[in-house]
């Protein structure tokens, strides 16, 4: 399996640029996530690695090789598209058995083989019993695995997948994200997966890109990316209710930090003034993700600011709501659904500065990572 | 403003190979200023419902009532109801504005009004920089809001909307549930909102209907559905990730009626008041339900009973943690909040509840409940 390189990689169409000056790499058999909203560039990249767009600028290399001037079929990569574009008039079997049949192939397959191979396949992808089927008579997340099948049975070595979870509905999706788990062990080919659902960014990469108007804003292995993120627009890109960003002015003398919008202050350890001392600004945007943000219907020390709850709503398994604190809105959201809260109830809260992110006020860079 | 009920309705459409129920035998009651969802799988009967509500589909069988007055035989215009789409249904030769504007200068509302409603639906939706675009140049996720737009301009007894917002991106989804509910607060509009997605169903309306194979399943609030699933199917359609579901024998293991999932080792033991019904019943085997977010990976009380799995799967979320287990040939999930330090083929000991054991029939998948 190949590893894949790419050095000032630049797409244009006219005037917009859709892939700016790319340069990175994708390990052998890597399961690598590239997340981005629609107009993000993730298709066109996976065109180029494809060999279906040619780059105006940089070199992009399988395994040391330069392939920029190697077309398709010589690259042995496989891609899925987000629309699954299957053939109508062919039955599953057929749709999956086609790349064996093509030209390119030159009968390297008897019919017989060819029968083997997609029955082992379809037995993994659990379709095995759809083989005679048309594929106006599959559902969505079926589908998505027919189109799979065929971009897996020429054991490609590189796989390309664009957007396949996007258009089948949550519960499938839930249900095949797992499932990808078990085929990536199983096949460990070197995968570029695009997305726009964070959930499976962090869930199914080995590492992840987020890809913002053609740009890499950062790359890295989830955890990392959900935790430190490297700018607040990672950060934003990354978690659902999204992370809370507010400006903070820090006091140095009383260890503490003032929210002017908010119009409200709460103590800081000396480990993280420390830091903040030596990255040596006092003006910072101060971000939390809305389950670190802890609360209590009485005032202590721990729960000091005070704060008016919006209405509490129950969302994929989080209780989630606004708490509205002067002028700011914070999102909150608990893992407690049955915790009972009330509209316009009264409520204190508690911010860790063990789960505060610091961006810098002009840069939005997470100022951890300029260690 | 209006109430819906619907009493023992159905709709039958003939084909070539006979007929097909797409409803059967419905009863369900809308109060006057709710809102209520219907949510099921595709092709569970729940668009039928809303069509024949609107007067576009007849009523094959059963009464319709609105505001209390039978209205099999209305007109859709002398029902009063506003329709929003999944498939957009626009006007294409027309712009964004003039597709808004078209119901009101129908009915004759004076241009101004027309221009100050049309400002208010647009900045509500964020579709204010595209009015005076074409349909057609519009994305889906546009084209959908400029559906919505035209349905909420109105001022409707009632609305009804089909899968509304499903192409519209996550992060702009709860914002327009949120001014749907505003809507309704605001004008005490009755709603019927159909969505086969049940986290839009749950941020919409406090009750839902769940159906299943043209006939209605159960009717409550979130918290009914969700920990007391009158059936297998209701069960497994609500909740994500959807609960676990094994097959298991009842048997008797040193004087405890204890539930053995097939094919592996894993045990459970339901409470007392259950193993009664049990016997009653004279069940030899059930369906055991428990969702991923009823087991834990501590023990919270020591009235919590244990099971162990090895772990297959460490699926992290951000937020949560999604583990999959085994044991033996069953496969189960688990969800958590993030922390713990979690290795793959290792086995655990994981904690639940009894009373959050579900058992349902094996022949008749009904809730085996006190």
């Amino acid at each position: 399996m190949p590893r894949i390189s790419l050095e000032n990689v630049t797409k244009k169409f006219k005037e917009l640029v859709a892939l700016n000056n790319l340069s990175f790499e994708i390990k052998d058999g890597e399961f690598f996530v590239i997340l981005g909203p629609s107009g993000a560039g993730k298709t066109t990249f996976l065109k180029v690695i494809a060999g279906l767009e040619i780059p105006e600028n940089g070199k992009i290399y399988f395994d040391g090789n330069l392939i920029n001037h190697v077309a398709t079929p010589n690259r042995d990569v496989a891609l899925t598209f987000e629309n699954y574009s299957l053939y109508p008039h062919f039955t599953v079997f057929n749709n999956i058995a086609t790349p064996l049949k093509s030209s390119v192939q030159k009968n390297k397959y008897n019919k017989k083989q060819i029968q083997e191979k997609v029955d082992k396949l379809t037995k993994m992808l659990s379709i095995n019993h759809l083989l005679n089927r048309l594929p106006s008579e599959l559902s969505g997340g079926q589908k998505q695995r027919v189109a799979l099948g065929r971009a897996l049975i020429k054991e490609p070595q590189v796989l390309l997948l664009d957007e396949p979870l996007a258009h089948v509905d949550a519960k499938i999706r839930n249900q095949l994200r797992t499932e990808f788990h078990f085929l990536k062990e199983k096949f460990r080919t070197t995968t570029i997966y695009t997305t726009h659902d964070y959930k499976e960014a962090i869930s199914l990469g080995d590492r992840m890109m987020v890809l913002n108007k053609g740009g890499i804003e950062q790359i890295g292995i989830p955890e990392i990316i959900y935790n430190f993120p490297k700018n607040t627009k990672v950060a934003l890109a990354v978690g659902w209710p999204e992370i809370n960003l507010f400006d903070c002015t820090v006091d140095f003398e009383n260890s503490q930090l003032y929210c002017p919008k908010g119009d409200f202050v709460f103590n800081i350890s000396s480990n993280v003034l420390k830091h903040l001392k030596i990255y040596g600004k006092s003006e910072y945007i101060v971000g939390i993700r809305p389950h670190y943000i802890g609360f209590s219907d009485k005032p202590s020390d721990t729960y000091s600011v005070k704060a008016i709850c919006g209405t509490p709503e129950v969302l994929d398994n989080q209780l989630v709501f606004f708490a509205k604190v002067k002028n700011l809105d914070l999102n909150i959201s608990t893992h407690d659904p049955d915790l009972s809260l009330k509209y316009e109830q009264e409520l204190w809260l508690g911010f860790d500065d063990q789960s505060l992110i610091f961006f810098d006020k002009e840069t939005n860079e997470n100022i951890k990572l300029k260690e | 403003m209006a109430s819906v009920s619907l009493k023992n309705v159905y709709k039958y459409y003939e084909s070539k190979k006979g007929r097909v129920e797409a409803v059967k035998n419905l009863n369900l009651d809308i109060k006057d200023k709710e809102i209520m969802s219907l949510l099921g799988p595709s092709g569970c009967g729940k668009t039928s419902t809303l069509r024949m509500i609107a007067g576009i589909e007849d009523i094959s069988k059963g009464a319709l009532y609105i505001g209390g007055i039978l209205s099999n035989d209305l007109t859709p215009s002398e029902r009063n109801i506003a329709l929003a789409f999944e498939d957009y249904a626009l006007y294409f030769h027309l712009t964004v504005k003039e597709n808004i504007a078209l119901c009101l200068q129908a009915k004759k509302i004076k241009p101004n009004i027309i221009v100050k409603k049309i400002k208010e639906v647009s900045e509500m939706l964020g579709i204010e920089d595209i009015l005076d675009l074409k349909t057609t140049a519009l994305s889906g996720g546009q084209q959908q809001r400029v559906s919505l737009a035209r349905a909420l301009v109105r001022d409707p007894s009632i609305f009804l909307l089909d899968e509304p917002i499903s192409h519209i991106e996550t992060e702009k989804r709860y914002q327009i549930l949120a001014e749907i509910k505003k809507i309704n607060l605001e004008f005490g509009s009755t709603m019927l909102y159909v969505t086969h997605n049940q986290t839009e169903a749950v941020a919409v309306s406090k009750k839902i209907g769940i159906m299943n194979f043209a006939e209605l399943q159960q009717v409550g609030t979130r918290d009914e559905i969700y920990n007391n699933p009158i059936n297998l199917f209701v069960a497994n359609f609500v909740g994500e990730p959807p609960m676990n579901i094994m097959k298991c024998k009842i048997i008797s293991e040193e004087d405890v009626i204890i539930l053995k999932v097939e094919n592996c080792s894993l045990k459970f033991i339901p409470e007392v008041k259950i193993v009664k019904k049990l016997h009653e019943l004279n069940l030899k085997e059930a369906i055991l339900g428990l969702r991923p977010q009823n087991i834990y990976i501590r023990r919270l009380s020591n009235k919590q009973k244990s099971v162990k799995g090895i772990i297959e799967v460490i699926e992290f979320l951000g937020e949560d943690v999604n583990l999959v287990l085994r044991s033996g040939d069953q496969k189960f999930s688990v969800y958590c909040s993030t922390d713990a330090g979690f290795k793959k083929d290792k086995e655990m000991e994981l904690f639940y509840d009894q009373h959050r054991l579900h058992l349902f029939h094996p022949k008749t998948e009904k809730v085996i409940s006190i």
